[in-house]
């Protein structure tokens, strides 16, 4: 025990050398700016660091590494809330209601919220690290394949919550999210599902590409409707950011509760920010007793995020430091470090220096991760109020600005060209659900959980043939997650209850409705989605049993349920409003053909971006569509566009290009004009 | 006349460096991109990197050298880029996992180069896997192994990966041997998380993996490596028997031979892409030999927990070669393990 203390001790009193702290600020000061534009990878950024860690001794090393890596999720938070953006993969439920609060002009209170509550979170999660060493090992041991598939279902369950009133469309919604998982190389059987010869697929749909165009996309074309800022309303009051602080302290259970979920999920291998970034989303909506307000602007669903993605640094922490198993991109490239510093992640990590091990290392991490985080929260409350004004900035000018960030974030994740593709798409299908009140969050949830459960429930099988389902620890989760299921359905049958009681219209078909079929958008996307699982279920008729058991175990009800959604949809029958759907919807004191019009340009000057960049690659590409955008799409006045094609080259050039080497793919036209010159 | 004069004087003066020593090494000035088929942080990536950083002193001109990943099945989509996309200037070569030459040969889907038409420039280091056991198993060699009643539950990557999925099914094709392959799992730290908690009693990996990731517990007894797939018994593991027993017929004997031993050589390769000219395939050759032999290289090496086992150039090459000469029924039955 005195031991224990002795390192808890020596890990703070480590990080305050001159040279370690300045390190870790100079992590603070890089990771802020890698974290706050979508696209400077954290990752790639970090693995730019791993040559000068070399000469470092271990505690420096770390303070920069983990200086940069704590502050990532916090600045992701604040590219979410202000443009709508995910900052990183695992920031995208703050943009549900952080970006509503953005446009209602409560951006300087969601920012509060997101900063403050990720403080909470970063810290609680730093010290469930240290409180929980010496039971980290057994608890972690506990969860083999069959807990783990049980804790992916689990999670499922949270769906309920996220659906607001559309149970049928969270469903589908989610159950496309997990049909989706299982495009890919099947690693049971080595086939190929649904790649349709693509290389490129081969490992499945990328989620920072589906992030970026299911969220981002249709927020830009919002905002190319409304033609003004992204804040419409009133000037914020100068309070907003410390209302938004207070918020925190107010929602005190849910923020610790919601640190919870994300330090506990980040300790479960497979699970993590991405995934608990949803559940606590889900929390939220499901502890407040007024659901409608989500989705418009409810600062508990920036609270119960923002906590959780950061806790999540600790809980990731332990997964690295203590098992050696990277939860992530940035937690494997932390191993590299580990290795190249010649110290091995393991038991040794959690053994005081005393007894031969780095225990004092391990809780220097901890320390480093707090005070990171406080001051990245205090320099941020400084700037605030400049951040703020962004919003005030005119949609004409932002709009060049996101599109030009969505592409780099996209590109630069995986150095891949066809993830713009993927984007583009997953962006149109965003706008498509967004528009028809589809409610979003399920599918990301069903899609992020879903290659865990499909693997782990084949580990569970092959090893224990039928025996896993009566283990003891799955049974409790068993429980859980039929409770977990079940009391939203309760809660809401006795809900509708009460209103019928209370005489309150059903909203079921008028008369008139009902004597012909509607034949709108909303069916047409039904019709759709029941053919393309039709077809998809086609054919994975040739798969073999373990390649087509998750296809097919969820292909068949999400047929079923299109087909009755479609029902639904052509007889005109209204579900309750989801809460997804219903800010205000962009333009709706706008004439229709306007509305279209202007969604229209904007998803023109999408492609544009596209364009420019498949033929003249990013370099030119990108500042080339930035210039004629501003210019001829918008009229903006020569010095401004200029100034800003200037930076945006800049930026690319220097930043990606020089600095991170970002493997940007060549412009069709060199190739073309090269093949030409060479014949 | 005079002027002309004059002019000439100058500009002869002006180019004579030029014409004296000669032209300037091609690789002044220039920066050599190395593309890794991993994402950054594992020991494959930190391989390319050290590299990066100990081989510019071999190659005239000292170009810089940086590293990029290029992620996405497995490696096979770095593999197939350069291949078709990378300029045959000698600016860039990868680091990818060798089982894609290997599965060019088997004919496997989605391999868009032709492997012998690669320059190989070495490899940092054989592949060396070994067959661990926990503690917690029982096991205590491999004798021991192969007379269990019991199937032994060893934990897999995937099928097509090399290590260990491929190496335990050609041991099982070749031998009786009663190990079920349990997988697939996310990698080699979620086989090792599975083998702590139990749900797995051992599995394949490479043996510097093992003494870096497993380090101390090896030591301590809580890991046993029983068997080694291997060619020649590494120093380190003098004692411990070789893969070859498991053979008890000539064909037994190939499949190992062909499906093991022979990718050992090329499992870490660095390729450079076809076309590039001869001289400067040479120059860079040489270069990572002498890099191979740089003490500086070498301990940053070993202090990352990584190998230094290196094979030339010259070797890799043949070793592939070799692999394509591989008669007809032995791709047959080596297709149907590995993928079956």
């Amino acid at each position: 025990m005195l031991e224990l203390i002795n390192s808890f001790i020596s890990g703070l009193t480590q990080i305050f050398v001159w040279s370690t702290f300045g390190l870790m600020l100079l992590g603070i000061a890089i990771g802020f700016v890698v974290g706050i534009l979508p696209g400077l990878g954290g990752p790639a950024t970090i693995a730019l660091m791993l040559p000068f860690i070399v000469k470092m001794r271990p505690v420096e090393a770390f303070a920069i590494l983990l200086g940069m890596a704590s502050v990532l999720a916090t600045t992701g938070d604040i590219t979410s809330v202000l443009f709508g953006v995910p900052g990183e993969p695992t920031t995208a439920a703050t943009i549900i209601d952080g970006h509503a609060m953005a446009k209602k002009g409560q951006a300087g209170r969601a920012l509060g919220a997101v900063l403050m509550s990720s403080l909470v979170g970063a810290v609680f999660g730093a010290f469930v690290l240290a409180l929980f060493i010496p039971v980290v090992r057994p608890l972690v041991l506990t969860f083999g394949s069959p807990e783990l598939f049980m804790l992916a279902i689990l999670g499922l369950t949270f769906i309920a919550s996220l659906s607001g009133g559309a149970l049928l469309k969270a469903l589908l919604g989610a159950g496309i999210g997990l049909f989706l998982a299982t495009v890919g190389m099947d690693p049971q059987s080595g086939i190929q599902r649904f790649t349709f010869g693509q290389v490129f697929l081969w490992d499945g749909v990328g989620l920072v590409p589906i992030t970026m165009g299911f969220f981002a996309i249709p927020e830009i074309i919002d905002l190319g409707i409304q033609r003004s800022s992204i804040a419409t309303g009133q000037i914020e009051r100068l309070g907003g950011v410390m209302q938004g602080i207070r918020d925190t302290f107010r929602h005190w259970w849910l923020v610790m509760r919601c640190s919870a979920l994300g330090t506990f999920c980040a300790i479960i291998p497979g699970m993590g920010p991405s995934v608990s970034q949803w559940l606590a989303y889900a929390q939220a909506l499901q502890s407040s007793k007024e659901k409608e307000r989500f989705g418009k602007g409810a600062v508990e669903g920036v609270l119960g995020p923002g906590a959780a993605n950061n806790s999540a640094m600790g809980g990731s922490l332990i997964t690295t430091v203590a098992f050696g198993v990277p939860a992530s991109v940035l937690m494997a490239i932390l191993i590299g470090a580990f290795l190249i510093q010649g110290i091995v992640p393991g038991p040794d990590m959690l053994i005081p220096e005393a007894k031969g091990g780095h225990l004092g290392l391990t809780f220097s991490f901890v320390w480093i991760v707090v005070v990171s985080n406080i001051i990245t929260v205090a320099v941020c409350l400084l700037f605030l109020n400049q951040l703020v004004k962004i919003t005030y900035v005119r949609g004409s000018v932002v709009i060049p600005i996101i599109l030009l960030l969505i592409y780099l974030g996209t590109f630069a994740e995986k150095n891949a060209f066809p993830d713009l593709v993927l984007m583009l798409f997953f962006g149109v299908l965003g706008w498509i659900m967004q528009r028809l009140h589809w409610p979003r969050p399920p599918f990301i949830l069903g899609l992020v959980l879903g290659n865990l459960a499909e693997s782990r429930l084949f580990l569970s099988v092959n090893n224990y043939g039928l025996a896993w389902l009566s283990r003891p620890a799955v049974l409790v989760i068993m429980a859980l997650t039929l409770a977990g299921a079940f009391y939203p359905l309760v809660k809401r049958m006795r809900e509708k209850r009460e209103e019928k009681e209370d005489g309150a219209a059903v909203s079921g078909p008028t008369a008139q409705q009902k004597k012909r079929l509607q034949f709108n958008w909303a069916s047409a996307f039904s019709l759709a989605l029941v053919l393309i699982f039709g077809a998809a279920l086609w054919q994975s008729r040739t798969f073999s049993f373990t390649a087509g058991f998750f296809p097919w175990v969820i292909g068949f009800p999400v047929f079923v349920f299109a087909m009755i959604q479609l029902l639904f949809d052509l007889t005109g029958r209204k579900a309750r409003k989801g809460h997804d759907d219903d800010m205000e919807e962009a333009g709706a004191d706008l004439p229709k053909h306007v509305v279209n019009l202007r969604t229209a340009n904007v998803f023109m000057w999408t492609f544009a971006w596209f364009l420019s960049i498949w033929l003249f690659g990013f370099t030119i590409g990108a500042p080339l569509c930035t210039f004629i955008q501003l210019k001829m799409g918008e009229r903006e006045g020569w010095l401004l566009t200029l100034l800003l094609t200037a930076t945006a080259w800049a930026f690319i050039y220097f930043g990606f290009d020089l600095l991170l080497h970002v493997p940007f793919p060549k412009g069709q036209l060199f190739i073309w004009l090269k093949g030409f010159s060479s014949i | 006349m005079r002027k002309a004069l004059w002019l000439t004087a100058v500009v002869l003066i002006a180019l004579s460096p030029q014409i004296t020593l000669g032209a300037a090494p091609f690789y002044e000035g220039k920066t050599i991109r190395v593309t890794v088929g991993v994402s950054a942080g594992g020991g494959f990536d930190n391989e390319a990197r050290i590299l990066a950083r100990h081989m510019p002193k071999y190659i005239p001109g000292k170009p810089t050298i940086i590293v990029e990943n290029i992620t996405g099945a497995g490696g096979l989509i770095c593999a197939n880029q350069l291949y078709k996309l990378a300029a045959p200037d000698g600016l860039t070569f990868s680091h990818f996992n060798g089982g894609f030459l290997f599965a060019q040969v088997l004919e496997q889907p989605g391999i868009e180069f032709d492997a012998r038409k690669f320059t190989y420039l070495g490899a940092v280091s054989m592949e060396n896997a070994v067959l661990f056991v926990t503690k917690a198993s029982g096991i205590t060699s491999i004798e021991q192994f192969m007379s269990s009643k019991t199937p032994i539950k060893l934990g897999g990557t995937g099928i097509g990966a090399y290590a260990p999925d491929a190496i335990i099914k050609i041991w099982k094709a070749v031998s009786a041997m009663p190990a079920q392959l349990i997988g697939p799992y996310k990698g080699g730290a979620d086989v090792r998380l599975a083998c702590e908690s139990g749900e797995l009693a051992g599995s394949v990996i490479s043996w510097d993996a093992m003494k870096s990731a497993w380090g101390k517990r090896f030591d301590s007894g809580e890991a046993r490596v029983i068997m080694q797939a291997v060619a020649k018994p590494r120093p380190d593991l003098p004692k411990v028997p070789t893969d070859m027993m498991l053979a008890k017929t000539d064909e037994g004997r190939q499949l190992i031979d062909i499906g093991v031993h022979l990718n050992n050589v090329f499992a870490r390769p660095f390729v450079l892409g076809p076309g590039v000219p001869k001289e400067r395939a040479d120059l860079l050759r040489s270069a990572f030999q002498k890099t191979m032999g740089d003490k500086e290289f070498v301990d940053e090496i070993l202090k990352a927990k990584l190998g230094a086992d290196p094979v030339t150039g010259e070797e890799v090459e043949q070793a592939v070669l070799n692999a394509f000469k591989t008669p007809k029924p032995l791709v047959q039955k080596l297709k149907e393990i590995y993928y079956k």
